[in-house]
């Protein structure tokens, strides 16, 4: 039987860099896009599927369950740029119908044309993950966003004619200054143009942003407090599931059916590859991660050479806390029967103790043959999840 | 050069910072038995928290051979004591191997309490005190001034004393003049039976414990057989030696006069006293040496080791350190909260501050301390008394007839400018006034009886900010008293922590237990639900606070590349528990346990 894995492919590039944002992403010039998408299809074709063993052999041996084309923001590729790499992906891994994969690409309002979206389809892919963030002008502004609430209308709009069905929206709340109104308003305009999945973050102040410098200079507005935040996010949950969404994991939301498939992958320990700097990988029982340096990255492919990247390798131990601290952030939990058969033990042997505790304690519900967490737990799922690591 | 007349034991005494321990540096390199490159800076402080805190703790010996003017060479014996209060008892058994002392003044600072305190106990032993003053080239040296000061509050004769830089050198070769020139040679027989004082040991995991001594009649030498006259041991001595900087030299023989170590394979300290008479036991002599007085513990506190695993190490590092510190008192304890451990007695709030670094330094133990306190005497409706060392164990109020509690008389060294606000103080601390002495214009001694109680762990801090760091302080603990004392109990989450515990005058409670809450707030840090955290007494709340629960504590994005970096971010969390205590089903974290002391600082 074919294995499962999801390919992922890093698109290193942004227009601007916006002020909350820690990803690994930058603006870029022409000759540096075009470098990297020339070392991208390189390493998609020529590449091992671990770096470690370059004799792993893989012909066949994958079934391709999702594309994922991240960033940054993938959509300042040309078009004929993406083409070339969903052409890679397809010859490496033998995909013939694509229309069988979820293949996602995330797209930022204000760099795609209606002919851009059009040709994208057209390409094979067939998932569109639109960072709106906002849909209050001032919002965006602050966040440093090169769009408007009416160019993220705009795009989605297009996207649907351009043959779109499985649409995602990123919002992002507890912004300085927020009010719950604002942010309500915020929820109820994506509600009301109908994507099929909507992620909702609250955000955090990274280390490094250009938020977390003017929080020290104190030039930002104030945040809301703790209380207010939990409310947006209570008040958020309530709507969206009064309009049919259902909370699937802790940050998302779809219509039935419209689960992310890739990113679920995540959560239930699927392998994944990961093309491109920076980009992550699960394959077998390794995981890696390229060095997030995009020139480096260009040399080393260009020279044939192996890409820096730092390696762990999951022991079983890792991969039982893995299955459970990922797998409780999906709404549904784990199941106990996957548990036994990925490690041959049953769950109560190794947490028995922890579940017992956190039961009692209102955080987790046990039943039916699955393990998940209460909305209180979720609140502090840390807390939660830290219990699961084994000493 | 072993002739009696050419040895001179001496010690330097000193208020805390005053030079005492670079004078003796230089002393050292100046009788030629280091060279300069071989001078650790303060060679005679050879443990790591000493130099940190740059004060000594544990009295230390050395040899050295100074050729004098007119080439006759003499043997010092150099014998290093503590400055602090708390270790008066240290003090005491070092001024005994002496026959005389070197007074170190600061030229900028004058006398301070400690310099008082150390010059009577000094006297007390009749040691011949010489005085010098150090620190002269410091810009705000006022040496005359201090001069005149000796002679005017001490009554010691310092129209001669070495004006001197410790620190550059200066002066000390007048220094070492002067102690030829004063302090008298040892007397003593060396033809008479052995005796010899017990003033310092040391346990060595190879030679067992090594005695230091000081040789007052006779002669000791290595395979003679001697009796310690207190305990009644005999031993073979093995090794007789001096002490090098910072060794061990073994020679043939101490004689009457000599400061010295033997070593003779004891294994228990017990056998060997500090304070004990060391004689021959073929050929004893008639009467032991007076001993020294037995250092009372004036604090204690309950030690725990955060992994309950490691109270077999605890109590084994406790017997170690007790080799070397007799003052040390520790008897097995049990804490509903913090689970076995021992209740540990002191000289006072440094000597224990310094006794819980060793143990989680040299001994590698992660300690829980709680609230230090003092003895009570409980007088029972039964007519028994019991000394409380720990609060857990008073009895039951109708038990109870009345309470005593220990009171010290306490010298205060300060400016004019902040008696105001250092009585103000002492009044909040229930200090009895006694008088004002004035030394000079700008500074006086104000002199107190205080509770012990309320002195014990954040008076010092206090007087310090009360008088920008200008304040010294003394005491002596005088008497017991009948006094006015409640229990009163901490309850986080309803539960009584009894390792929280603590005795308070009635007075002070609503206040204490108030700031006690306020301050475990701070301490305690959000959990997953409402932690109220009360102050009672006798039953009765009298303070609350409440810790709220947390809400929020959730990673919103875990994506492919989010992983690892989301298992240390749990990692993290999951490592900043190891540094909490349940108690109950509360973390608290365990230096909230000392912590929680430390309500006044920065008054």
């Amino acid at each position: 039987m074919k294995e499962p894995l999801s390919v992922y492919i890093h698109i290193p590039f942004c227009v601007r860099k916006c002020r909350y944002c820690d990803f690994f992403s930058a603006p870029c010039g022409d000759t540096q896009r075009k470098a990297y998408t020339a070392a991208l299809v390189r390493e998609i074709r020529e590449y091992p599927l671990l770096p470690e063993d370059p004799a792993y052999a893989e012909s066949g041996k994958y079934d391709i369950v999702s594309v994922y084309i991240g960033g940054g923001t993938p959509s300042v590729l040309k078009t004929e740029e993406t083409e070339s790499i969903l052409a890679a992906v397809f010859d490496r891994f033998g995909i013939t119908d694509p229309g069988q994969c979820e293949i996602t690409m995330e797209i930022n309002p204000g760099t795609v044309t209606p002919e851009d979206l059009h040709a994208l389809r057209q390409a094979g892919i067939n998932r569109l993950s639109v960072g709106v963030q906002s849909f209050n002008d001032s919002e965006l502004a602050l966040l440093g966003r090169i769009h408007t609430a009416a160019d993220a209308c705009a795009a989605l709009d297009a996207a649907k004619r351009a043959g779109f069905e499985n649409i995602s929206l990123d919002l992002i709340g507890a912004l300085p200054g927020q009010t719950m109104p604002e942010y309500m308003y915020s929820v109820k305009r994506a509600v009301s143009l109908k994507p099929q999945h909507i992620s909702v973050y609250s955000l955090i102040i990274e280390p490094g942003t250009v938020f977390a410098g003017m929080l020290e200079e104190n030039r930002l507005p104030e945040l809301p407090d703790e209380d207010t935040e939990r409310q947006m996010a209570y008040d958020c949950q309530r709507y969206l599931e009064e309009n049919g969404y259902r909370r699937y994991e802790i940050s998302n939301y779809s219509l039935p059916g419209y689960m992310s498939r890739h990113n679920t992958g995540y959560w239930t320990l699927r392998q994944y590859r990961g093309f491109g700097a920076g980009a992550s990988s699960l394959v077998g029982e390794t995981r890696f991660t390229a060095a997030a340096d995009t020139d480096g990255y260009i040399r080393a492919v260009n020279a044939g050479e192996k890409i820096p990247c730092t390696t762990e390798h999951l022991t079983q131990k890792d991969r039982m806390e893995e299955f459970m601290f990922l797998g409780l952030r999906m709404r549904d939990g784990v199941s106990r029967t996957d548990f036994e058969m990925l490690f041959g033990c049953s769950v109560d042997e190794v947490y028995g103790n922890v579940l017992r505790r956190q039961e009692e304690n209102g955080l987790i519900i046990c039943c039916g043959g699955r393990i998940m967490l209460t909305d209180h737990g979720t609140d502090v799922s840390n807390r939660v999840m830290a219990e699961f690591l084994l000493d | 050069m072993n002739a009696q007349e050419n040895i001179r034991n001496f010690c330097i005494v000193a208020h805390i910072d005053h030079g005492k321990s670079t004078l003796a540096d230089r002393m050292i390199e100046m009788t030629g038995l280091l060279t300069s490159r071989e001078m650790q800076s303060q060679v005679l402080d050879n443990m790591d928290l000493e130099r940190e805190r740059g004060i000594t703790i544990k009295s230390q010996a050395v040899r050295l051979i100074y050729k004098a003017d007119d080439g006759a060479e003499y043997m010092f014996n150099l014998i290093d004591t503590p400055g602090h209060v708390d270790f008066n008892y240290e003090v005491s058994r070092s001024l005994a191997a002496c026959d005389g002392a070197i007074l170190v003044v600061d030229a900028t600072q004058g006398i301070q309490a400690q310099t008082l305190a150390n010059v009577y106990l000094a006297l007390e032993h009749d040691l011949d005190v010489f005085p010098v003053i150090n620190k002269i080239d410091l810009p705000s040296a006022r040496p005359e001034e201090v001069r005149k000061e000796i002679e005017d509050v001490i009554g010691l004769d310092a129209s001669d004393a070495p004006l001197i830089s410790a620190k550059q050198g200066t002066g000390v070769e007048d220094v070492l003049r002067a102690v030829v020139e004063r302090i008298p040679a040892p007397s003593g027989d060396s033809e008479a039976p052995l005796k010899a004082l017990i003033f310092d040991s040391l346990y060595d995991p190879y030679k067992g414990v090594i005695v230091f001594i000081r040789v007052r009649d006779g002669a000791v030498r290595k395979g003679m057989k001697v009796t310690m006259m207190a305990s009644g041991a005999e031993e073979e001595i093995q090794e007789v030696g001096y002490f090098g900087p910072g060794q061990f030299i073994p020679c043939e023989e101490l004689s009457a006069g000599m400061v010295g170590y033997f070593t003779a394979s004891i294994k228990n300290i017990q056998e060997a006293r500090v304070g004990d008479t060391v004689t021959e036991t073929l050929r004893p002599c008639g009467e032991a040496l007076p001993g020294y007085k037995k250092a009372q513990p004036m604090v204690y506190c309950g030690i725990y080791p955060s992994d309950t695993q490691r109270y077999p190490d605890l109590k084994d590092a406790l017997e170690k350190l007790q080799l070397n510190d007799a003052s040390l008192f520790y008897e097995p304890e049990t804490s509903l909260a913090l689970g076995f451990g021992f209740r540990c007695g002191f000289l006072g709030l440094l000597h224990m501050e310094v006794i819980l670094e060793r143990l989680e330094r040299e001994y590698d133990l992660d300690l829980i301390a709680t609230a230090p306190g003092v003895v009570y005497k409980v007088y029972k409706t039964d007519g028994t008394m019991i000394e409380l060392t720990n609060p857990s164990n008073l009895p039951d109020l109708s038990q109870i007839d009345h309470m005593e509690e220990p009171i010290v008389s306490a010298e205060i060294m300060v400016s004019t400018e902040y008696l105001g606000p250092i009585m103000q103080l002492c009044q909040e601390r229930r200090g009895r006034y006694l008088g004002t002495d004035y030394i000079e214009q700008t500074r006086a001694i104000l002199r107190y009886e205080l509770p012990l109680n309320e002195i014990i762990y954040d008076f010092f801090d206090a007087l310090k900010s009360r008088s920008r760091g200008y304040a010294s302080f003394d005491y002596d603990l005088k008497d017991y008293e009948t006094s006015k004392l409640v229990k009163m109990d901490i309850l986080v989450n309803k539960t009584a922590v009894d390792a929280l515990s603590f005795i308070v005058h009635a007075d002070g409670a609503y206040d204490r237990g108030r700031r006690m809450c306020e301050k475990l707030k701070e301490e305690i840090p959000r959990q997953l639900f409402e932690v109220p955290i009360q102050a009672a007494v006798g039953g009765r709340i009298i303070a609350r606070e409440t810790v709220k629960a947390v809400r929020k504590d959730v990673l919103a994005k875990c994506y492919g590349g989010d992983i690892s970096r989301k298992k240390k971010l749990l990692e993290k969390q999951k490592e900043g528990k190891k540094r909490m205590q349940m108690v109950g089903n509360v973390e608290i974290p365990k230096e909230a346990f000392m912590n929680v002391l430390k309500l006044d600082a920065g008054n």
